[in-house]
């Protein structure tokens, strides 16, 4: 599989359709890293600098992409994974390609993962969007959910990003490089 | 929904909207999207008990599915169970949302291989 293929096929909709079963964003990035596309692109850009940029030059594209605004944003996964991508393989381009996908709009997994990127402190210091289709005073099917969602403030939306990012940065695309050293 | 319903030949849509997920589908009346990390504790804090044998499930119980390392990844709602086979097992029909990717009916067992495997049963009754 080469760059082209493993790009096509993360920004496929048999892709999107198999990671976004899931339903947190530890769980999105855990199955995001059991694609076969995406453990061959992490080898390609770990390998090369004409990669990076290409991954670069496509979050810019998918960013700046028209899209329905009626709808989810249908650029949000091969977004957040290019952009998960970048965060490991190139720090320099990471941040230039966070400003890019944080502007996307109607998006989840790769506004969540921007913004962590750009501003982790003052990210979580803000109240977390988890509200998506109405009030929370108006939610009254569950004794503890109203607990949950006033202490889902950034710390605890972002906990995934303390533990699961740094674990992936360290574990997980070194065992997807194949020994390739970064 | 054509890509689900051609990996899962039980799983009938019921709808492809995707403003909540399966947590939200449950607790939330479909109204919004909770991480599956809170699962534990909404089961322990709403006063839901892990049911013993399968021969005590009903519809209307909760089926829990966990990934190989433990964690929490999917829930659903038991709306049909099947008649006991003579070796004691029988059919469970679920209907749970399937992240933003629509929710569907479908039997315990036949979901994304991301959304692991139906481990255990929960109830609220009492």
């Amino acid at each position: 599989m080469n760059l082209q293929e493993a790009l096509a096929e993360i920004e496929s909709p048999e892709f999107d359709t198999n990671v976004n079963v899931v339903s947190g964003s530890r769980a999105f990035f855990r199955a995001v890293a059991k694609e076969p596309s995406v453990i061959e692109a992490s080898r390609l850009i770990l390998e090369s600098g004409d990669v990076r940029e290409v991954m670069l030059g496509r979050i810019i594209e998918l960013s700046a992409a028209n899209i329905d605004m009626s709808y989810e944003n249908p650029h949000d996964t091969p977004l957040a994974v290019l952009l998960w991508l970048t965060y490991y393989s190139a720090p320099e381009l990471c941040k230039v390609a966070a400003l890019y996908a944080a502007n996307a709009a109607n998006c989840w997994y790769a506004t969540k993962l921007a913004n962590n990127i750009i501003a982790p402190q003052s990210a979580r210091k803000t109240r977390a969007n988890v509200m998506v289709g109405g009030d929370v005073g108006n939610i009254g099917t569950s004794s503890s959910l109203t607990t949950i969602i006033r202490m889902m403030d950034y710390s605890k939306r972002y906990r995934f990003l303390d533990r699961a990012v740094p674990k992936f940065a360290s574990t997980k695309i070194q065992d997807l490089s194949f020994g390739v050293s970064s | 929904m054509e890509v689900v319903k051609a990996n899962h030949p039980t799983a009938v849509e019921r709808s492809l909207r995707s403003t909540y997920n399966c947590m939200g589908m449950v607790f939330a009346s479909r109204r919004t999207c909770i991480d599956i990390e809170h699962l534990g504790l909404l089961l322990s804090e709403d006063g839901y008990r892990k049911l013993d044998a399968a021969s005590e499930l009903q519809v209307g119980d909760l089926a829990v599915y966990r990934v190989d390392s433990g964690d929490f990844s999917h829930v659903g709602v038991v709306y049909y169970l099947g008649p006991f086979r003579v070796d004691g097992s029988r059919d469970v029909y679920v209907m749970s949302q399937w992240g933003r990717d629509g929710e569907y009916l479908h039997r315990v067992d036949d979901v994304n291989v991301n959304l692991g495997t139906p481990t255990e049963y929960w109830t609220d009754r009492t």
